[in-house]
């Protein structure tokens, strides 16, 4: 029999807060029922298998909510109907977060496509060889165009975008001149590459470039933020591709005052990944929602080694049922919150069942982290969206869905309409200076306030 | 609508030190390959949890990365961190040094302080590095920060952060929060703050806003810090936020000449000529006999077009220092200059 030790080490590592799940993974649940039936399947999918033309799609989501776990799931979904779907999650070799561009998505893309598709190179070698000099130059060494390079040389160029800031500048002002020939070139390799698959046409691949939404924001005065430059001012380059695409975009671009220009530019909706909805909009629990995090401890539990299934979730494993839905219920539907969380409780114990005291001491560690992300002069617009359960569009409460301080819901309503809701993250609720700025809300003192630091 | 009514589970709870620290070793220990650990306490606390755990857990290699300055990639310097394939748990101390110069130091504009017009190198990377981080090393991180930075890093290397598996918060007792003070205000000279590089005074600004925040102090000690702390921003020419330090350590201790004198400098030296006058009469009004407030309100009045006074001003200073030439000097300059009828010239610095 394993010690108690040994089995909370072993829950502790299941509740890892950084893995996203593969497709297939026994301990995803699925949680379409409770996210206002979101399901990136129909959503995302069907945008793709329901029509003949190419599709450029957003995606987007909470940091944390369960986004590369559901693209991966997507991936597997779409490769399972006969399409050839290449994933790639950018990465610090292809962007630099100072100084992100469209220019480097592109060559992201390029790079990845090459690498998957394994095609004939020759018309991305072609480009190369018609930039000429600048290609060496910008390298900073000389190169032969030989072959089969083409893949190496493109990795070759990201990485010393990546090194080198004088290196990237002529980088960009070599291929920025030439986006729509190396586009081009692009689309004329994939062609070619799709052709000898047993998909043949390019309306077969789908490209699914992720964590594109980590480009820190950047804000200058009087200019429109890096995000909106590069996902709106460029989209024109970003929709050149010539097969489907989903991008992964800042959620706090989507509700931007752009966001109109986004819906307008690339195809269907842009899909949010909303929360687990464990309350309704009057703060009663939400019974299919809980359950749904239940389920997520009850299936990383399990999945630990040395727990077997004689054992009971409340009981053996959480003192009483009431410990369990709090620290589901304190998590507002937040699959990576409920990870951490999860994972201090345990920390804090060292004898089964997981208690009381040790999920409120994971609770209030958690809720100081919320706290410390938030400025000042944001409680009052905390409050205010308490209330209205709306969020404004501007600057002010964007930033708040992006620290995740105001979460996004979603559910079908009885017309078998979906409506959206947002509420302030169940952990703030506590803190003093909430309530402090909730109750000059209800007294209606501070509406002037709000309106000016916004 | 009516929020549903707060419960215990609302309620912080407080951990005791001795419970944080075994939860912290315990994560050390059960910790399977990649983690990431956050640590906030000062470095002196940090050395002692260096010790302490390094002794404790013999079952791992544990090792200590210690960042002097600033770096603008933290995976390039783990890499090439020795034996960095063998360690099990890296403790990460100095970070902050890479954040401290995007910081926009300043009490009371908290607006600026974490100012998105730019993101520090090292958390731009962070955040899409983390991936790699967790495919290459194979062992536990363990960051150790001061307060400000980690607020920094939460609210701008978000997606690293939010890969941790715990994060700690250790206050240091309250008698050794005292004892930093003292040191501050002891090492505390303005000639000293001039000779200091703008990394190492900006460290020090954030570090008394640190201290401020941990520790409880009477009212003479928080303005006597956010009075060191002005001195420093004057030496970094950091005016404007000298001046809001000033400003505090006035609050809290109104009579204060010495942070009226100071901030009047610091005013004077963005040219706010006429607040600068204003507050060196208040620190004159607590200290008459402060012969360079007289001296520096005679200099702003002549600035001012107000020769007349200024030289009583002056005057006032050499009657209460006879010993300095140069204001003897300026008097005669200005006389001459100014008001003896003879002179036919125009004032020409008059604005």
């Amino acid at each position: 029999m394993p010690t108690d030790l040994e089995i909370l080490k072993n829950i502790y590592n299941a509740f890892d807060p950084f893995e996203a799940l593969l497709a297939g993974d026994p301990v995803y649940v699925n949680c379409n029922e409770v996210r206002g039936e979101e399901n990136i399947l129909v959503d995302v999918g069907r945008q793709i298998t329901y029509t003949d033309r190419i599709t450029h799609q957003l995606y987007t989501g909470h940091r944390g909510a369960g986004k590369s776990t559901e693209l991966l799931r997507l991936k597997a979904d779409l490769e399972g109907q006969d399409y050839r779907v290449v994933y790639f999650a950018a990465e610090e070799a292809d962007i630099d977060p100072e100084d992100a561009q469209y220019t480097d998505i592109l060559l992201a893309c390029t790079r990845n496509l090459l690498k998957e598709l394994k095609g004939n190179t020759t018309p991305i070698m072609e480009w190369l060889r018609s930039r000429g000099t600048e290609l060496s130059d910008a390298l900073q060494s000389n190169v032969s165009l030989g072959e089969d390079i083409t893949v190496e040389l493109f990795s070759k160029l990201t990485t010393t975008l990546k090194v080198s800031p004088t290196a990237r500048a002529k980088i960009r002002a070599m291929v920025e001149p030439h986006t729509p020939s190396l586009i081009e070139a692009l689309n004329n390799f994939i062609k070619e590459a799709m052709s000898k698959t047993p998909q043949k046409a390019t309306d077969r691949l789908i490209l699914i470039v992720d964590s594109l939404d980590r480009i820190p924001q950047i804000v200058r005065e009087n200019k429109p933020s890096n995000h909106e430059q590069i996902f709106v001012d460029r989209s024109e380059q970003l929709k050149m591709l010539g097969c489907h695409v989903s991008y992964t975009v800042p959620i706090s671009l989507v509700y931007s005052g752009r966001s109109s220009d986004l819906r307008a530019i690339y195809d269907g909706e842009i899909e949010i990944l909303p929360m687990v909805m464990v309350r309704d909009q009057g703060g009663n629990v939400c019974e299919p929602g809980l359950k749904a995090m239940h389920d997520l401890v009850r299936q990383r539990v399990f999945h630990a080694e040395g727990v077997d299934s004689s054992k009971q979730l409340v009981g053996d494993i959480f003192d009483t049922q009431e410990t369990l839905d709090q620290l589901c219920l304190m998590s507002g539907g937040h699959m990576r919150n409920l990870m951490q969380m999860a994972q201090e409780a345990i920390k804090q114990t060292t004898r089964l069942p997981i208690g009381k005291r040790a999920v409120r001491l994971a609770i209030t560690k958690a809720r100081n982290t919320y706290r410390n992300t938030v400025y000042d002069k944001q409680w009052p617009l905390l409050a205010q969206a308490s209330q209205s359960k709306e969020i404004l569009n501007n600057e002010a409460y964007r930033e708040l869905l992006f620290n995740r301080c105001i979460l996004e819901y979603r559910y079908i309503d009885d017309e078998g309409e979906r409506i959206s809701w947002r509420d302030v993250h169940p952990l703030l609720r506590g803190v003093k200076e909430f309530q402090a700025a909730l109750a000059k809300q209800v007294a209606g003192t501070d509406n002037d306030e709000a309106r000016q630091s916004s | 609508m009516i929020q549903n009514e707060l419960t215990e589970w609302d309620e912080d709870i407080d951990a005791s030190p001795e419970e944080e620290y075994e939860a912290l070793v315990r994560a050390i220990r059960w910790a399977k390959g990649f983690g990431l650990l956050f640590v906030q306490c000062s470095p002196a606390e940090g050395e002692r949890f260096i010790e302490q755990v390094s002794n404790s857990i013999t079952e791992k290699t544990v090792d200590v990365l210690r960042l002097e300055n600033e770096i603008a990639d933290l995976y390039e310097t783990v890499s090439s961190h020795p034996n960095i394939e063998d360690i099990n748990v890296l403790f990460v101390t100095g970070l902050e040094k890479s954040l401290v110069p995007y910081i926009q130091a300043g009490y009371g504009s908290e607006g600026a302080y974490y100012s998105k017009d730019t993101i520090p190198k090292i958390l731009g990377k962070l955040n899409l590095q983390r991936e790699k981080f967790k495919d290459t090393f194979k062992l536990c991180f363990v960051f150790l920060l001061p307060r400000y930075a980690m607020k920094y890093l939460t609210r701008r290397a978000a997606d690293f952060f939010d890969w941790r598996s715990g994060v700690w918060e250790f206050v240091s007792p309250q008698e050794e929060l005292l004892h930093e003070a003292l040191t501050i205000l002891q090492e505390g000279d303005y000639s000293r703050y001039l000779s200091w590089t703008h990394q190492e005074r900006r460290e020090r600004v954030l570090t008394i806003d640190d201290l401020l925040e941990e520790g409880e102090h009477s009212n003479e000690e928080v303005s006597q810090l956010r009075f060191e702390q002005g001195n420093i921003l004057a030496a970094d020419q950091s005016y404007k936020e000298a001046i809001a330090s000033y400003d505090t350590a006035i609050e809290f201790k109104p009579d204060d000449h010495a942070a009226w004198y100071n901030r009047g400098i610091a005013l004077a030296a963005l040219g706010r000529t006429e607040e600068a006058i204003a507050s060196y009469d208040t620190a004159i009004e607590f200290k008459p006999d402060d012969h360079a407030a007289w001296s520096n309100r005679g200099i702003a009045l002549q600035k001012m077009g107000r020769n007349e006074e200024a030289v009583t001003s002056l005057l006032k200073a050499l009657e209460l220092k006879p010993k300095l030439n140069w204001i003897e000097k300026i008097i005669r300059f200005i006389l001459r200059r100014f008001i003896t009828p003879i002179n036919h010239d125009k004032p020409d610095t008059e604005e």
